[in-house]
């Protein structure tokens, strides 16, 4: 396996995640919008902290250390 | 006679905040985003615009709570079907693991290898930024 195709694999992955919103717009609610995926995210107190504490988490890792 | 329908979530959503305020507000993010990644990791400087994001997101998302009036009126966005989005969610989770544990970097690069070949870019790693930033506020800020 090479590494070319581990970045196609992660361009597939990405073309996923962009089809799926996509996706949820032109079949007009058939499918979750992202705008709903972020909403069950947060829809309760227990889940709100858990994703602010993942959010942090992503910007920690990434940006400071 | 059809009656007429209520505004729908999305218009809802919009009159909460007035245009200019958030033309502003995602202005500002921006330009922290762009502020945020000239700063280096395992710095004073990355540590301090990271933790500043987090202040920042916390404060926005607490203000928009105190001062949202419409949100217990406001409906919950249109139910769909969320399969879609697990099958995505779960692959790229696994093709995370998969690369993380492989072990070789060069072969199977993880998310935060891309990202690190991308952040000696000022730019690319503000777009970045400003996305997290972006994400945070469609999960706290609305």
């Amino acid at each position: 396996m090479s590494r070319d195709l581990a970045l196609e694999i992660w361009c597939a992955v990405a073309l996923g995640l962009v089809s799926c919103v996509v996706l949820a717009r032109v079949t007009g609610g058939r499918y979750a919008t992202l705008r709903r995926v972020l909403h069950l995210l947060t829809a309760t107190r227990p889940r709100t902290a858990a994703a602010f504490l993942g959010w942090m988490w992503v910007g920690w890792h990434l940006f400071a250390r | 006679m059809r009656r007429a329908e209520s505004p729908p979530a999305k218009v809802a959503a919009r009159s909460r905040w007035g245009r200019w305020p958030r033309v502003a507000l995602f202005a500002g993010g921006a330009a922290y985003a762009w502020f945020a990644a000239g700063s280096r990791p395992f710095s004073t400087g990355g540590d301090a615009a990271t933790a500043g994001a987090f202040a920042l997101m916390a404060v926005l998302a607490a203000v928009v709570r105190v001062t949202d009036t419409q949100a217990v009126s406001r409906p919950p966005p249109a139910k769909g079907r969320l399969l879609a989005w697990v099958v995505a969610v779960a692959c790229m989770v696994g093709w995370e693991l998969a690369t993380l544990f492989a072990g070789n970097s060069h072969l199977f690069p993880t998310a935060s290898d891309l990202y690190n070949a991308a952040a000696s870019s000022r730019l690319a790693k503000s777009v970045v930024f400003y996305l997290w930033l972006l994400l945070g506020w469609g999960l706290f800020g609305r």
